[in-house]
C-alpha cells in the first residue's frame, strides 16, 4: 500500500514524455526564426560533408590518399555543428527563461566551447558501447544531449569541463522513465519520417515522369536507386535534419524542468513570457527571405563562372581535366589506382596530414601485429600444455583473437570497472559521516561541522569550553558551551539529540516539554541567539557576552536537573502505586 | 547550514571574471584534443568504409 502510494505520488510529480514532446513542439513553433539559422548553419554543412565523405570513401579510387585531408575537414565541420547546436539550445533556454538571458550572456566563452567539443569527441565511442549493450543507451543519449543544452549555461565556478560533465551526467538521471519515453516516441517519429522521405524520393520522380516525361534513376531502376548506401545515408540524414530540433528542444525542456524543480525558474519565466511576446518582431522573416534569395541566386553564379573557365581552355585539356575531377574518380578501379602510386599535387597541409595518417596507421598496424602475435603464442603454449579436452574452451579465445574484438572487450571491461568505481565513490560520498558520532572521548575538532552534542558528556564539553576561554577563542568557547547545554538536556532526557535536528527544532521540543519552566526556555533562547550570531554570522563576541552565555548555561543545567529529579520521583511514585 | 568560517573559506574561489583574464591554456588543449579525437574517428571510419566491398555499397550484395 505504502509502495503503491509512493509510486502514485512520484508519477503525479513527474511530467510525462508525451507532455514534454508537446511542449517541445510548441517551443519550436514559438521561437524566433533566427534560432533555426544557428541550427541549420551548423548542421547542414556537416550533413552534406558527411554524405560526401561517405560516398567518396566508399567509391573513390583515391579514397586512401584523400582520407587524411577529408577527415580533418569533417572534424572541423563536426565541431562547428556542435557549437551551433549548443547555441540553438541556448536560444531555446533563453526563450523558456528570458530573465536568465542577461545573466548568462557574459559567461559564454571559449572555455565552454572547448569543454563541449572535448566531451562530444569522447561521446562517440560511448555511444557505440551504448548501442552494443542497449541498457545504458538512454542515459548516454541524455548525457550527450544535455552537453549541448548546458554548454553555454555552466558557470566557471567548478571549471568549465568538470562542471559541464558533472551537470550533464547528473541531469541524465533525472526522471529516467520520462527520458526513455521521449526516446521511444522520437524513434517512432523518426521511423515514420524516414519512410516519408523514402516515399517522397520515389513518388516525386514518378510524378515528374508521368506529368513532364522526365526520366530519372528512380523511374528507370527504383531498386538500384534505393538499395545503396549513399541513398540510405542520405535519407537518414534528411530525417535527422527534421527530427534533431525536436530532440534538442525536448532535452532543453527536460534540463529546464530539472533546474526549475529547485529554483522555481519556470514560474518566473511564465511571468516574463508575456513581456517577451510583445518584443518579438519580424527580423526572422527578413533573414529567411535573405536565405532563400541566396540559395536561389548562388548556383547560377557558380554555373556561369564554371562556363567561362571551361571556355577559356582547349577541348583536349578540358577533357583530361574533367576526368581528373573528383566526381569521376569512382569510375577508376580502387586497387589499381592505388598501385599506380601517382603523386597528385597536394598542398603543404594535405601532405603533412597524409604523413601523420601514414605514420599513425603504421603504428597501429605494428601494435596490432604484436598483439596478435602475443595472443597466438599464448594460445599455442596453452594448447601444448593442456590436454585435448581443453581445446574446445580455447576455441573461444581463438575466435575472439582478432585485435579489434579484443580491444572491444577491453574497452567494455574498462567501462564496467569505471562505472563500478564511480558508483562506489558516489556511494561513499553520499553516506553520512557517522564515525565521529561514535567517538566518545576521542579528539573533537570544535571547528568541524560533523560533531554532535551527544558525542561527549556535558563535563567534557565544559572542559573544552574552558580550554578555548583560556586561549581567548570566544567563538569556539561558545560553541563548546552550547553543545554542553544540549548534552546536559539530552542526558536529563529533556531533549532527544539527533543530527538532523536544527536549533529551531530543539527550541520547539523544549517549549513542548518544559512549557511551564520559563527560566529554562528564556536561558536556552538567549544562548541559541548568541551562538547563531557568532557561529553562523560575523558577530565578534566579547568576554562579557561569554560570561552571560555561561550564566545561561548554568540555568539550563540547574533547571534540567530539576526536571530529571521530578521525572525520577514520578516514576518512583508510579511504581509504588503499582505495587 | 554552514558556519561563517567554513562559508568564508568556501567563498575564496577565483571569480569567473578573474579566470577570463587568464590565458586559456587548458581550453586550447581541450580543443586540440577534441579535434585530434574527431580527426582520428573520421580517419578510421574512412578506412573502414574503403575496406568494405563495392557490392555492399552498390546494394548488389543483397540481390
Amino acid at each position: 500500500m505504502r509502495k503503491s502510494s509512493r509510486r502514485k505520488r512520484r508519477s503525479d510529480s513527474e511530467t510525462g514524455a508525451v507532455q514534454v514532446l508537446e511542449e517541445a513542439f510548441h517551443l519550436l513553433r514559438s521561437i524566433d526564426l533566427k534560432l533555426y539559422w544557428y541550427f541549420y548553419l551548423g548542421t547542414i554543412p556537416f550533413v552534406i560533408g558527411l554524405l560526401y565523405f561517405t560516398a567518396d570513401m566508399s567509391r573513390s579510387g583515391l579514397a586512401r590518399e584523400d582520407a587524411a585531408f577529408i577527415a580533418s575537414a569533417m572534424a572541423i565541420l563536426y565541431c562547428w555543428m556542435r557549437v551551433c547546436q549548443a547555441r540553438f539550445c541556448e536560444g531555446l533556454w533563453n526563450f523558456l527563461s528570458p530573465q536568465d538571458e542577461e545573466k548568462v550572456r557574459k559567461r559564454i566563452g571559449f572555455r565552454n566551447g572547448a569543454a563541449l567539443l572535448l566531451l562530444h569527441s569522447i561521446q562517440g565511442p560511448l555511444l557505440c558501447i551504448g548501442l552494443l549493450l542497449i541498457v545504458p543507451l538512454g542515459w548516454i543519449i541524455a548525457a550527450r544531449e544535455n552537453l549541448s543544452v548546458l554548454a553555454f549555461r555552466s558557470d566557471d565556478s567548478e571549471g568549465a569541463l568538470r562542471g559541464l560533465y558533472s551537470k550533464s551526467l547528473r541531469l541524465s538521471g533525472y526522471q529516467w522513465a520520462q527520458n526513455h519515453g521521449i526516446l521511444l516516441v522520437l524513434v517512432v517519429i523518426a521511423l515514420f519520417m524516414w519512410i516519408n522521405v523514402i516515399g517522397t524520393a520515389l513518388l516525386v520522380p514518378g510524378f515528374a515522369k508521368s506529368i513532364f516525361g522526365i526520366d530519372s534513376i528512380f523511374t528507370l531502376s527504383p531498386l538500384a536507386a534505393v538499395l545503396n548506401t549513399t541513398f540510405f545515408l542520405g535519407s537518414l540524414l534528411l530525417t535527422y535534419l527534421v527530427v534533431a530540433p525536436l530532440l534538442k528542444a525536448a532535452y532543453t525542456i527536460r534540463c529546464f524542468q530539472a533546474r526549475s524543480s529547485s529554483t522555481g525558474e519556470d514560474l518566473l519565466s511564465r511571468l516574463a513570457e508575456s513581456r517577451e511576446l510583445r518584443r518579438r518582431d519580424l527580423k526572422g522573416v527578413v533573414l529567411s527571405v535573405t536565405m532563400i534569395a541566396f540559395l536561389v541566386l548562388s548556383p547560377g553564379e557558380a554555373f556561369s563562372d564554371e562556363l567561362t573557365d571551361q571556355q577559356s581552355v582547349k577541348l583536349g585539356q578540358a577533357i583530361s581535366d574533367t576526368l581528373e575531377q573528383k566526381k569521376y574518380q569512382w569510375q577508376l578501379p580502387r586497387r589499381e589506382a592505388l598501385e599506380e602510386n601517382r603523386s597528385p599535387e597536394q598542398s603543404w597541409l594535405a601532405s603533412r596530414l597524409q604523413e601523420i595518417a601514414e605514420s599513425t596507421r603504421e603504428l597501429v598496424n605494428a601494435l596490432s601485429e604484436r598483439l596478435e602475435e602475443w595472443i597466438d603464442n599464448l594460445i599455442n603454449n596453452q594448447e601444448e600444455s593442456n590436454s585435448k579436452d581443453k581445446s574446445e574452451s580455447m576455441k573461444f579465445f581463438r575466435e575472439i583473437g582478432s585485435t579489434m574484438s579484443l580491444a572491444l572487450v577491453l574497452v567494455v571491461l574498462g567501462l564496467i570497472v569505471w562505472v563500478f568505481v564511480a558508483f562506489y565513490r558516489k556511494h561513499r560520498a553520499d553516506s553520512p559521516v557517522e564515525a565521529e558520532d561514535e567517538g566518545l572521548g576521542g579528539v573533537v575538532d570544535l571547528e568541524s561541522e560533523n560533531i554532535i552534542a551527544s558525542q561527549l558528556p556535558e563535563d567534557e564539553w565544559m572542559k573544552l569550553a574552558k580550554e578555548q576561554m583560556a586561549g581567548g577563542d570566544w567563538r569556539l568557547a561558545v560553541r563548546a558551551l552550547f553543545l554542553a547545554s544540549l548534552a546536559k538536556l539530552g542526558e536529563n532526557e529533556v531533549l532527544k539529540i539527533a543530527r538532523f535536528k536544527s536549533n529551531r527544532d530543539y527550541r520547539g521540543e523544549l517549549e513542548r516539554r518544559m512549557r511551564a519552566n520559563l527560566d529554562l526556555i528564556s536561558a536556552f533562547d538567549g544562548n541559541v541567539r548568541q551562538f547563531e550570531r557568532s557561529w553562523y554570522g560575523t558577530h565578534d563576541l566579547s568576554e562579557g557576552e561569554v560570561v552571560t552565555f555561561l550564566g545561561n548555561h548554568e540555568i539550563v543545567v540547574r533547571e534540567s536537573k530539576k526536571r530529571s529529579a521530578e521525572g525520577i520521583g514520578a516514576e518512583a511514585s508510579l511504581l509504588r502505586a503499582g505495587q | 547550514m554552514i558556519c561563517a568560517s567554513c562559508l568564508g573559506a568556501e567563498s575564496v574561489v577565483i571569480s569567473p571574471e578573474a579566470k577570463r583574464g587568464r590565458f586559456p591554456f587548458w581550453a586550447i588543449l581541450q580543443l586540440a584534443v577534441a579535434l585530434i579525437l574527431c580527426w582520428l574517428a573520421f580517419y578510421y571510419t574512412s578506412g573502414f568504409l574503403s575496406d568494405l566491398p563495392d557490392d555492399f555499397h552498390d546494394g548488389t550484395i543483397w540481390e
